[in-house]
């Protein structure tokens, strides 16, 4: 037995002792492996540490351990660019540095695609364009496309420079006679030397173009994604009715909603939009404002698809002597000249004078806007043949309207009364009842049918004349009567005289009739005009007239409601005057003009005091109109860079009011001083009246603003700017309040802006004001008023995580002095278990926002 | 009695007003849970189910034990939460027009926690890099504080007395998690790990609700009441966990997590304190909360900064959630995205950004957002992180105490609540 047993446990013993063997040889042979590696690289063969894979790099002789942050640090934080950037890696000191010195050599990393390396040159601007407040979407579309993919200099044509950024047609031009003069612009000093380029055109046009055809390897496919995230309330005074709307009122209809009417959810939009090769577009987006319900395309489906924009389009090609320029199918803009005819956009820019930072998108594109009231939707085209062009469109859609609550003629169903632009798109408005319960919705309640053409004979590069006309058609008929939309009552008791804009309205009996391609059509309504451009050396002449067709000649001028635009442009290396009339009849109520203006239409009349209306929601007609008040006016805006040090700005606008001939001016002054590089001092005074001269009307009002601003940059890193801030409003007495009232404004803010490095950047606020304010922060434009004084700060984040996707990310808050003791006497329903007054009214707010953008 | 008997059906039946949302009774009754549970986890605003936090493993995905940096490792920190609550009424103007909300309570509580988080990677390769998890972990916070003054609205602005509202309770969680590597190899030329993890949480503590109405003015002693509401868990609530992460090359991770749902049985004692009579009645409470499924991504970057993202979405099925005192309590699915950034200067210094989107169990209709940020230290193999997130949210509610008390008429309008949250963590991180 202890033989047998002690051959088991020999047996057990030499099993032992061959795996402590095997372990010893293995121990043995990784030790001299390791020790090995110090002769694996040499001063003749040394490592690619930037391009070297992980084994490569455990060759060296450092440990795991260190040979891991090696790979670690290229990997995740980039090449190294010098050998003593090694010493930056935990465990390397200056001992083992100059051990591996003659073992390492540092190479190139991988070399930048094209595309990386146009946004490495451009990146700044995309942190600019991402989300430009007030610019148009089509062109922050374009030029992000066009910056990735930059177009031939030589072969460009005249449109697309013009949609370039601060390109004015005076650089157009110079750059087009200079490349037929010289044959060529081989590159950018070449531009820089175009006779007549201002410096401005040239540094913002030299991001677009190339100087040859780009070499094609494979297909160019570019793209942008951008989503927004945001809980920034209305700035409309009576959005803020909305919410209580949402709770007082049961705005879906009966049983959408299973536990609350009420919702929390936030702004949102994001857009897409893909080109491929300089051939073939695609685009959507989606927006959703402030506590409005999603919108579904397939409201019953389990898999729903949200009610989006789409487009798909075609560009440049080329048959011969014929150009199909652009061809789009689904969601399209379409712009032409001046904006008096057609520029289909929601939002109201003021002074849209069409040049700098108030320019339009000429011609169609893929529409990606946030636009929801006056979108198109169908299919455009633009061709050309020599020097004639033509764009032809057409639209099926439909449009919020307010509806009658009269019926004309049953057979007929209600006529609308007003297009609406909708903060919110819900059904019904607060308050009216009388739709509600005839289920007479505002949302999509008028289909419209609109086609039209523009045609442009051009006689040499910028100097064309140009024809447009469209024509909408409708299912409903169009009566605009004013009494079917204020409080009972009120419209007899307190009209004024602005309200002539109301009246002058298009639609009854000359708005009807039958379209000849769509049966259901009833009413209609139909605008032409014309539009011109030339370019003299350096002066640019524009204008546009239109005219609203109402039974007149159509080739008789004037005898229709008409608008008409014209402006001159002048152009000198230090300075730019820019002089533009308008002069816009009452009459011409065109749904779709966007042309220069200071207000928006319906300005001073029933609709801007929503109080007496039937709904205070129906205060939007005012508060998000798009169309210009009816105006005549003069402007004059002139740049002037004295020195390299000062910069003067100067804008006059002297208009009246077609309405009640109610004089006003405005006037603008801005100083830039920058005695040393760092520092800036900016000065701008604004003295704006309205009948000033007029001691008896009630129209009667005077503003007057101040802003000083002082900016430093502290390092190459790090921009400090304060700014102070004087407003004061002056305002006649109404009846029972005697005496001018005079309402100050007073706001200091100091911004600070850290870039770590080009990738990320810290921003905050921290400002103070009291009555009214507007600011840009960061990338939002705010208009605030505060009773009482605010204390407003924001934070904001932006950094680039790779060449392709930013992210930012920003925090606002507001903290309101509260107000306390308000009381109000009721004199109207008494009733007890309403609270008219409060002991404490506090405002206070927290607002984020996110952004992300990858570009490609 | 009778109102006594009212008064316990208000507080045992939430969503008294199918119109309304009722935030505050949710949270005394059900509790809300903590969902970022250090402060790197705050800073990413609770996004992270595909990193590699060892200490978040215990709270979103227990796979990711396994990327504990040592043999042992330890955090220990506070946990901060402020809830600011400002509630108005809608007032009107001479003409009867709605004008603003005017505020008739603003209360500011604080509460804190701390919390300490214990991880283990056993040092032999053989064992696939198992590593396990364990700590005491705030889980489950029903604490809520409300203050009204209740004031005359005759002239004097005389005091008539104080509505309460105290909620004080904490479920904290005891978790062990055990996760390894079984796959850690190469695919298609790039190095593919995968983590597997599973996990259960214990919860353990008690929830304690007093309401009061007290009186400072003759006249309404009638309406004088103290309800006290003493709540006992009466089982053993165990939450079970399982997730997985896998990383693929040098940069892409993904991961997922399930979390089983849950039973949590009170043994509720109710009575009136002030009372002679003895009116305590016990209500035995069965509370079902919901499964929860996460999915997650990370991706790093090159950047001279190091920057990774992580994004998450997490389906929480509140539409399953049960509480067998009131069988019609109608809670909607929810979900969240969350997204965080986080870079590290220098190899020492951290910075995090995170937002946290997701829509509430009262009502699809609802979102909240939380915005964070965090920064820290790091030396050797300490590290400190520190966070903060703020989030705030508008709801309507129907006055909590009706006007009628103190002699006044109803109000028929609902309230705005505004919630305001700051979370704030800090903690201390040691790797041995």
């Amino acid at each position: 037995m202890d033989s047998e047993k002690g051959l088991g446990y020999k047996l057990n013993q030499f099993l032992f002792n061959w795996f402590l063997l095997v372990l010893l040889v293995a121990g043995i042979t990784a030790v001299f492996a390791q020790t090995d590696t110090t002769g694996y690289y040499s001063y003749e063969n040394q490592l690619d540490i930037n391009n070297a894979e992980l084994e490569d790099i455990a060759q060296l002789p450092v440990s795991q351990d260190i040979a891991e942050a090696l790979y670690d640090r290229v990997t995740y934080r980039g090449a190294f660019q010098n050998i003593y950037q090694l010493r930056e890696v935990e465990g390397i000191d200056q001992k083992l540095l100059n051990k591996l010195k003659p073992l390492i050599r540092i190479e190139p990393y991988r070399k930048l695609s094209a595309t990386q390396e146009k946004i490495e040159q451009i990146y700044y601007r995309l942190d600019r364009w991402s989300s430009n407040e007030g610019v148009n979407d089509a062109f922050i579309d374009l030029w992000i496309e066009k910056a990735l993919d930059p177009m031939n200099v030589n072969t460009v044509r005249y449109d697309e420079l013009m949609n370039l950024q601060n390109v004015s047609p005076v650089d157009v031009v110079s750059i087009i006679h200079h490349r037929e003069d010289a044959g060529e612009i081989r590159n950018t000093r070449d531009l820089r030397g175009v006779p007549g380029l201002s410096y401005y055109g040239y540094s913002n046009a030299r991001n677009f173009l190339d100087y040859t055809d780009p070499e094609v390897t494979g297909v160019p496919f570019h793209g942008h994604f951008t989503m927004r995230l945001d809980n920034t309330p209305f700035m409309t005074e009576e959005g803020e009715a909305s919410g209580e709307a949402m709770q007082q009122e049961n705005i879906y209809p009966t049983g959408t909603r299973t536990s609350n009417d009420y919702n929390a959810l936030p702004n949102m939009y994001y857009k897409t939009r893909f080109s491929v090769a300089n051939y073939y577009k695609f685009g959507f987006s989606y927006t959703r404002y402030l506590n409005e319900p999603d919108v579904y395309l397939n409201e019953n489906s389990s898999f729903k698809i949200p009610d989006m924009k789409f487009f798909a389009g075609l560009e440049n090609l080329q048959f011969g002597d014929f150009q199909l320029r652009k061809l789009y199918v689904g969601n399209y803009s379409a712009t032409f000249g001046q904006g008096v005819i057609m520029e289909n956009t929601d939002f109201f820019t003021p002074r849209k004078s069409g040049y700098g930072f108030r320019k339009r998108f000429n011609g169609i594109t893929g529409d990606n806007s946030r636009t929801r009231e006056f979108s198109l939707r169908g299919i455009a085209t633009e061709m050309a043949w020599k020097n004639i062009s033509a764009t032809v469109f057409g639209s099926y859609t439909d449009r919020d309207a307010i509806l009658n609550r009269t019926v004309e003629d049953s057979s007929l169903g209600r006529s609308f009364n007003q297009f609406i632009i909708l903060d919110q798109r819900f059904k019904y408005a607060l308050d009216d009842g009388v739709r509600r319960d005839s289920s007479l919705s505002w949302l999509n309640s008028v289909k419209e049918l609109t086609y039209g053409s523009h045609f442009q004979y051009d006689f040499m590069p910028g100097t064309w004349l140009g024809l447009t006309y469209y024509e909408s058609a409708y299912d409903r008929y169009l009566n605009p009567d004013p009494e079917e939309i204020t409080a009972d009552t009120e419209w007899q008791n307190r009209q004024v005289t602005a309200d002539t804009e109301i009246k002058q309205a298009y639609g009854g009996p000359v708005s009807r009739g039958e379209n000849p391609f769509w049966d259901d059509a009833i009413s209609f309504r139909r605008i032409y005009g014309f539009d011109f451009q030339t370019v003299i050396k350096n002066v640019a002449i524009q204008g546009e007239w239109g005219e609203l067709d109402k039974g007149g000649s159509v080739f008789k001028m004037g005898d229709d409601p008409k608008a008409l635009v014209l402006s001159a442009y002048v152009q000198f290396p230090s300075l730019n005057i820019l002089a533009l009339y308008r002069n816009y009849d009452l009459g011409y109520d065109n749904p779709f003009q966007r042309s220069f203006s200071n207000y928006r239409r319906f300005k001073g009349t029933i609709f801007e005091d929503y109080y007496y209306l039937q709904s205070s929601l129906y205060g939007q007609l005012y508060a998000n109109a798009a169309q210009p008040q009816a105006e005549e006016g003069y402007y004059l805006n002139t740049y002037y860079q004295m020195t390299r040090q000062i910069t003067m700005r100067m804008e006059y606008d002297n208009w009246y009011r077609k309405a009640d001939r109610a004089e006003h001016y405005r006037l603008v002054g801005t100083v830039d001083y920058r005695p040393i590089f760092p520092v800036r001092i900016q000065l701008r005074q604004k003295w704006q009246a309205r009948e000033e001269q007029n001691d008896v009307t009630l129209n009667y009002y005077k503003n007057l603003e101040f802003r000083g601003r002082l900016r430093m940059r502290l390092s190459g890193y790090d921009d400090l700017s304060l700014m102070y801030v004087n407003t004061k409003l002056i305002v006649h007495p109404r009846p029972r309040v005697f005496g001018d009232m005079t309402v100050n404004g007073e706001a200091i803010a100091a911004t600070f802006v850290h870039n770590f490095n080009p990738g990320l950047k810290l921003s905050g606020m921290l400002a103070y004001y009291k009555g009214f304010f507007w600011n840009f922060e960061d990338t939002q434009f705010t208009v605030l008023e505060s009773t009482r004084g605010a204390l407003r700060y924001w934070f904001s984040v932006y950094t680039r995580l790779n060449h392709y996707l930013s992210l930012r990310l920003k925090y606002t808050a507001e903290l309101n002095k509260a107000i306390n003791y308000i009381r109000f006497n009721d004199v109207r329903d008494e009733d007890p278990s309403k609270h008219y007054g409060t002991d404490w009214n506090r405002k206070n707010a927290d607002f984020y926002y996110l952004e992300l953008n990858y570009s490609f | 009695m009778k109102y006594f008997f009212l008064l316990i059906l208000l507080f045992i039946s939430v969503n008294s007003f199918a119109q309304q949302l009722e935030m505050n009774f949710n949270r005394m009754d059900y509790g809300f849970e903590n969902q970022y549970l250090t402060a790197r986890s705050l800073g990413l605003a609770g996004a992270g189910i595909a990193g590699d936090d060892a200490y978040a493993s215990v709270s979103i995905n227990p796979a990711l034990v396994v990327y504990s940096e040592s043999w042992l490792n330890m955090n220990a920190g506070l946990s901060i939460y402020k809830l600011e609550e400002d509630r108005s009424y809608p007032y009107y103007d001479n003409f009867g027009g709605f004008l603003d909300y005017g505020s008739y309570v603003f209360n500011k509580y604080w509460y804190s926690q701390f919390y300490g988080i214990i991880t283990t990677r056993l040092p032999f390769e053989s064992l696939m890099g198992l590593s396990f998890a364990t700590g005491f972990i705030p889980f489950q916070s029903f604490d809520y504080d409300y203050l009204e003054e209740v004031r005359s609205g005759d002239y004097g602005d005389a005091l008539l007395g104080y509505n309460h509202l105290t909620s004080e309770g904490m479920l904290n969680a005891i978790p062990f998690n055990i996760a390894f590597i079984p796959v850690n190899g190469k695919l298609m030329d790039k190095r593919l790990t995968l983590a597997i993890g599973a996990g259960i949480k214990i919860l353990t503590g008690s929830v304690e609700l007093n309401e009061k109405i007290e009186v400072k003015t003759a006249g309404l002693f009638d309406i004088v009441r103290e309800l006290v509401y003493e709540r006992e868990i009466d089982n053993l609530p165990v939450i079970p966990q399982v997730g997985i992460q896998m990383k693929y090359g040098d940069r892409f991770s993904i991961g997922s997590s399930l979390r089983l749902p849950y039973d949590l049985e009170f043994k509720n004692k109710v009575y009136l304190a002030n009372s002679l009579e003895d009116t305590s009645m016990v209500v035995d409470q069965k509370l079902t909360y919901p499964m929860r499924l996460s999915f997650g991504t990370e991706y790093r970057f090159q950047n001279i900064l190091e920057a990774r993202i992580f994004t998450d979405f997490i389906y929480t099925f509140w539409e399953d959630f049960e509480d067998n005192q009131k069988e019609d309590v109608s809670f909607d699915n929810t979900y969240n995205i969350r997204a965080g950034i986080e870079h590290i200067f220098f190899n020492k210094v951290p910075f995090r950004v995170g937002f946290d989107y997701g829509t509430l169990r009262e009502s699809k209709d609802y979102s909240q957002a939380l915005l964070s940020a965090g920064t820290g230290l790091i030396v050797n193999n300490v590290k400190v992180d520190m966070a903060v997130g703020i989030s705030s949210i508008a709801y309507k509610q129907q006055d909590m105490y009706a006007n009628e008390n103190y002699g006044y008429e109803n109000a028929t309008d609902a309230d705005q609540v505004q919630w305001n949250h700051l979370y704030a963590r800090i903690d201390v991180n040691y790797a041995f």
